[in-house]
């Protein structure tokens, strides 16, 4: 280790003020911090500080999306192999989705630390930690058929209009990696939204949200057809990389819980709306008779479909984007929960409600903020009065 | 009386926590005052170098407020007064020979003085400084009328002083000091005591609205206690404070004219030999009190090591501090830190093995620990600040220097030392206090 350390304090100077890769600071400190925890002491009260850090903070996210995706990692392989799945054996089918999605995390990664390090160097603040969890997320959230050049753009798109141009990680409005993947959606439909999402090994599949908005009748668990509860649960299923199976997200939940970096109010209020909006669905469905099977889906389907249980947990928590009073953060998950099921249930054209519910709900975040202010500050009027 | 139990804030478990022992040091050879101790103020010398001074005797006044005196708690000759830039006094240093007074003592006793009587003998012996004001935490000004006074019997910050252990055998002005404080507020005097302790010293006092609180630190800072009791409304609206000790210092001076001559304190932190509890010279220098500490490796702090200033070992402790730490000063980089299970790393946060198990006594020291970032919402201020208000709107809105908002969220209740934790629990360390201190000044400026 020591060599290491004498290494980087040998190039250091060059990045220093006055040397000559100044320009670069932000990824000689991005290396160096990465390895090293900064050396820089208190010089005012509080003279001690907290061993948590944001680099801890968000390597923690990225720490819960590991079961996320290595079981994505597998299901790609599972998926794409179709009805020889049973055939291979679990190592197999392990690699064979690997090599499907180790090149969207090379993109992801490779255009994201291009565009993060540059956008350092430039406005000249340092590389944050931020970015390794919107990258993490991106793939994640995408279809393993997408094609790579899609994906760099779809990247470029989330990191630049999603987080860089209000100012970086902080700042941002949207989250950074939904935005990515609603860039793909609008940008793409064609690409993104047909029923023929899984092209691999010339197999295709649809996803059950898929085949039960192309359904009619009030009976929607039949017409997802061999997908059983259980498979939707654990993940067997077709779908984007990471969302598939909510046993995975609710490990990844109960991790960020435990350490207490997930607002575990955010996923309680997610759960509330969707509950609710589900029983209103299901009774509205009744009352007109309809022939369209999404507004029967029961809430314990609703959870394991698409990418709700992906959304509640990793994207509608961010603690950026999201409400940050404790009030406005049940507000918001509650909409979320309601858009995502509304959305689900009302529009046809595009059963996967969960993306487009939390960035709607992103919009409405500081409007509940707002609100929560507003409350506290009459609260206090009143007991100034007293 | 109200009774609070606090939840938010922390207890941190430092390593070399005063003992329960109380010691009177000798007297020093001389002592030093620090005008800048005293925020706000304009000093204008009344004494030059060689002059003698007796214990009671003006030193200095603020050319603000000419009323306001700061005298001598010794009585000796001035040795050197320092000016630094643009002739700003740095520090009086006054030698210590004997105990003779400026004043006649006997002129100050009176059974039932008038407020005006109290106040001008407070202001003119120089004992009227250790009142100060919320908001902005500046010396009172004799001119108003406070809505209430607030004392707090129970300081929960690092090391902080046992009130009830040092004041049990010395409590004599107690009760005549909350009598005298009744008579300068319209409204009460408020105690606030620890709800899990008992207390003798308070035994045979009336006059005083006495509050219970309990709960981890800041549960016992004033800021707290006025926030839940008699919170601060706007500019105008103005509580004072006086420390439980000063306060038994006013009830004697008032008794038998005694002059606050000294005080006590707590001295922790790692590399200390004997903490504990201490009655010290006021003005006495850091370098007297602690003899044989090593000062390399270490930094001293006048006060609590979550709100205190940095002092030099020449320099004496702030004169409302009430506690001297010592904090270890590293420069060494721990190796990814971001990764490691971090079994012996002190957290608030659960993202360290070490938040499994009960924290043991651990010894901090001066690194921050990670690298600065812009604000990012993880709610661990709020979880810091038994207060309602919004930590993150408040410092967003002196960031943005928009005074209108500061005011709307609550600017005039805050003080830096109750910001002090979240500083201490944020991750992006961003530096919480600081930035109060400067939207307070902001708005003491411009509000």
């Amino acid at each position: 280790m020591k060599i290491l350390r004498n290494m980087l304090d040998k190039v250091a100077p060059n990045f220093h003020e006055g040397g000559k890769l100044e320009k670069l600071y932000p990824l000689y400190d991005a290396i160096d911090t990465i390895l090293y925890v900064p050396s820089e002491t208190s010089s005012h009260g509080p003279f001690i500080r907290d061993h948590v850090d944001v680099k801890r903070s968000m390597i923690f996210v990225v720490l819960a999306l590991l079961p996320c995706l290595l079981f994505g990692i597998y299901n790609v392989g599972f998926q794409g192999a179709g009805a020889l799945a049973s055939e291979k054996t679990f190592l197999e089918l392990f690699i064979s989705g690997a090599l499907v999605v180790a090149p969207m995390y090379a993109v992801v990664f490779t255009i994201g630390g291009m565009c993060e390090g540059l956008f350092a160097v430039v406005r000249k603040h340092e590389i944050n930690e931020g970015f390794l969890v919107t990258g993490m997320l991106i793939p994640l959230t995408m279809p393993p058929t997408i094609p790579l050049w899609m994906l760099a753009l779809a990247t470029l798109f989330g990191i630049v209009i999603g987080k860089e141009i209000f100012g970086g990680t902080g700042f941002n409005i949207f989250n950074p990696a939904l935005t990515a993947r609603a860039f793909i959606f609008f940008a793409y439909p064609t690409t993104m939204s047909g029923d023929k999402v899984w092209a691999v090994d010339g197999l295709s599949g649809a996803t059950p949200l898929l085949k039960v908005a192309a359904a009619t009748g009030s009976d929607p668990i039949s017409s997802l057809g061999s997908y059983s509860w259980s498979d939707m649960f654990f993940g067997f299923i077709p779908g984007s990389v990471g969302e598939t199976s909510a046993f995975c997200c609710l490990l990844g939940a109960l991790f960020l819980i435990i350490t207490g970096i997930g607002s575990w109010r955010t996923m309680c209020a997610v759960m509330i709306g969707m509950l609710s909006m589900t029983f209103i669905m299901n009774q509205f469905g009744q009352l007109i008779g309809s022939e369209n099977p999404m507004l029967f889906i029961p809430p314990h389907y609703h959870f394991v479909m698409g990418g709700f249980a992906f959304g509640m947990i990793f994207m509608a928590t961010d603690p950026v984007s999201s409400a940050h009073t404790k009030k406005g953060m049940w507000y918001y998950g509650i909409l979320i929960g309601f858009m995502c099921v509304l959305i689900r249930a009302i529009n046809p054209a595009y059963p996967e409600g969960m993306m487009l519910a939390i960035l709607f709900a992103n919009a409405f975040a500081p409007l509940f903020d707002y609100y929560q202010l507003e409350a506290n500050v009459k609260k206090r009027k009143l007991r100034y009065g007293k | 009386m109200a009774t609070v139990h606090i939840t938010k804030g922390h207890d941190l478990n430092l390593d070399g926590a005063p003992e329960k022992l109380l010691e009177a040091m000798p007297c020093p050879d001389k002592i030093r005052i620090i005008p800048d101790d005293f925020p706000g103020i304009k000093p204008k010398l009344n004494i030059k170098v060689n002059d003698q001074v007796k214990i009671g005797d003006k030193l200095f006044f603020d050319k603000n407020k000419p009323s306001v005196n700061f005298c001598s708690n010794v009585s000796g000759k001035i040795l050197d007064i320092k000016f630094g830039e643009r002739r700003k006094v740095e520090y009086i240093e006054i030698s210590c020979e004997n105990n003779d007074y400026g004043y006649d003592r006997n002129t100050i006793t009176s059974e039932t003085p008038s407020r005006e009587e109290i106040i001008d003998k407070l202001l003119s012996c120089g004992l009227w400084p250790s009142i100060r004001q919320r908001p902005f935490s500046t010396i009172a000004n004799p001119e108003d009328t406070p809505k209430s006074i607030f004392i707090t019997a129970m300081p929960t910050a690092p090391f902080a002083l046992d009130l009830e252990f040092v004041l049990k055998e010395d409590c004599s002005g107690i009760s005549k000091g909350l009598s005298i404080l009744n008579s300068l507020t319209s409204g009460d005097v408020n105690v606030v005591m620890d709800r899990n302790r008992s207390y003798t010293i308070f035994d045979e006092c009336e006059d005083f609205s006495s509050h219970e609180f309990s709960g981890p630190h800041p549960a016992g800072n004033t800021g707290i206690h006025i926030h839940h009791i008699d919170p601060i409304s706007s500019k105008n609206d103005i509580v004072w404070y006086v420390s439980l000790q000063d306060l038994n210092s006013i009830g004697k001076f008032f008794t038998d004219g005694e002059y606050p001559t000294d005080k006590y304190i707590s001295i922790g932190g790692s590399g200390i030999s004997d903490p504990g509890f201490y009655k010290i010279k006021k003005g006495t220098q850091i370098s007297s009190i602690l003899k044989d500490f090593d000062e390399d490796g270490s930094i001293i702090v006048s006060g609590d090591v979550l709100s205190g200033d940095k002092r030099d070992f020449d320099q004496p402790i702030n004169f409302y501090h009430e506690t001297l730490s010592t904090v270890r000063h590293i420069e060494k980089r721990d190796f990814l830190g971001w990764i490691l299970p971090g079994l012996k790393k002190y957290s608030i946060s659960r993202t360290f093995l070490s938040s499994m198990f009960k924290k043991p006594r651990t010894s901090f020291d001066t690194r921050i620990n990670g690298s600065r970032r812009a604000i990012i919402p993880f709610g661990r201020w709020e979880a810091m600040l038994p207060m309602d208000l919004f930590p993150d709107f408040i410092i967003k809105s002196i960031l943005a220097e928009d005074i209108e908002d500061m005011e709307k969220y609550g600017i005039y209740e805050c003080d830096h030392e109750d910001f002090a934790l979240c500083a201490y629990a944020c991750q992006s360390k961003v530096e919480v206090s600081k930035i109060i201190k400067d939207g307070l000044q902001l708005a003491e400026r411009e509000g």
